[in-house]
């Protein structure tokens, strides 16, 4: 009994240790986006996880349920926000920059990677992601769905009280 | 159901008390030199009470600590990816050139010198006679992401 709650206490962990291997077989075998790759792969894993909590449902009380759930997906989002840091945080490409040529003044930095290049990316990636389109020179949501998210942060950022 | 009223209780109490210190004494009780003081604290109560419910709890406060963590760097440094979606729904700015000047225009325009200074305050960089120098801590953190990168054949902006 006592390795089987050592197993519960590791099981989380394992999962998303399978979660990222899936991640990983999903970008070498399909050309689909990233970000597709990874929700799949945490989908699955969650499936496959409420399935054996369902036939081990006999062992488990409801803190260790819980408890697997629970963590699965804290690591779950600590996995996806360390995933996109790599592809679009600016704080990341600015260390890369200074890396690969130290000494480099802000003016040189600047040059590189300012708030125009920083908006065209941005855009190629939102219309990538299938999240707005243009047509003729204007932009549109596509998906409404992003509003969820924007609202939920604008809220938060008002409770908060805090000023762009 | 008991359970998860207790710990919906107790995230509520931690989200209620990181709001009235932000709030009222801008005091950002998230930071990382916090989370590590709790995981220390957490280790040493989890190696003294040396039970494994005990472990599970210290485990799912731990990280729900890192989670909110995460969500307070997306509330306080607002995306630019959703200050561009703000601004084609809030806004109504459909028209390219016009969305393009207004991102210039506003706070997201400093983007960049305000991730340089927080690089610097992090000590991730140093800044000597007006050049910018790496510190050996970045070069890890570098040498980590790269390494994802690679392994999960990611493309970035650099």
């Amino acid at each position: 009994m006592h390795s089987f709650k050592i197993y519960i206490i590791f099981s989380p962990f394992i999962s998303i240790l399978f979660s990222g291997a899936l991640f990983l077989f999903f970008q070498s075998i399909s050309k689909r986006k990233y970000f597709l790759n990874l929700i799949i792969s945490f989908i699955l894993t969650i499936f496959l996880t409420i399935f054996l909590i369902y036939k081990f449902n006999f062992y488990l009380d409801a803190n260790q349920t819980f408890y697997i759930i629970f963590i699965y997906l804290c690591n779950a989002f600590i996995f996806m926000n360390l995933v996109q840091a790599c592809v679009s945080s600016i704080q990341l490409t600015l260390l890369k920059i200074i890396y690969l040529k130290p000494g480099i003044s802000k003016k040189e930095i600047l040059k590189k990677y300012n708030s125009n290049n920083l908006f065209e990316q941005r855009i190629r990636r939102l219309k990538s992601a299938g999240i707005i389109y243009e047509n003729k020179s204007s932009v549109y949501l596509k998906n409404n769905k992003i509003l969820l998210i924007l609202n939920f942060f604008l809220i938060l950022k008002k409770m908060f009280n805090i000023k762009d | 159901m008991q359970v998860i009223l207790n710990w919906i209780v107790f995230f509520l109490v931690y989200f209620f008390l990181q709001f009235f210190l932000y709030r009222f004494f801008k005091l950002n009780i998230n930071k990382p030199s916090y989370i590590l003081l709790i995981i220390f604290i957490s280790l040493i109560l989890g190696f003294y009470f040396h039970s494994i419910e005990m472990l599970m709890n210290l485990i799912i406060i731990n990280l729900m600590i890192i989670s909110f963590y995460i969500i307070m760097l997306g509330i306080i440094n607002k995306g630019n990816s959703l200050v561009i979606i703000d601004l084609i729904s809030n806004k109504k700015l459909n028209q390219k050139k016009k969305l393009k000047s207004f991102f210039l225009k506003g706070p997201s325009a400093k983007s960049i010198e305000r991730r340089l200074k927080i690089n610097i305050e992090s000590n991730f960089i140093k800044l000597h006679k007006k050049n910018f120098f790496i510190n050996e801590k970045a070069k890890k953190i570098i040498f980590i992401y790269q390494a994802i990168k690679k392994i999960y054949r990611l493309k970035s902006d650099a």
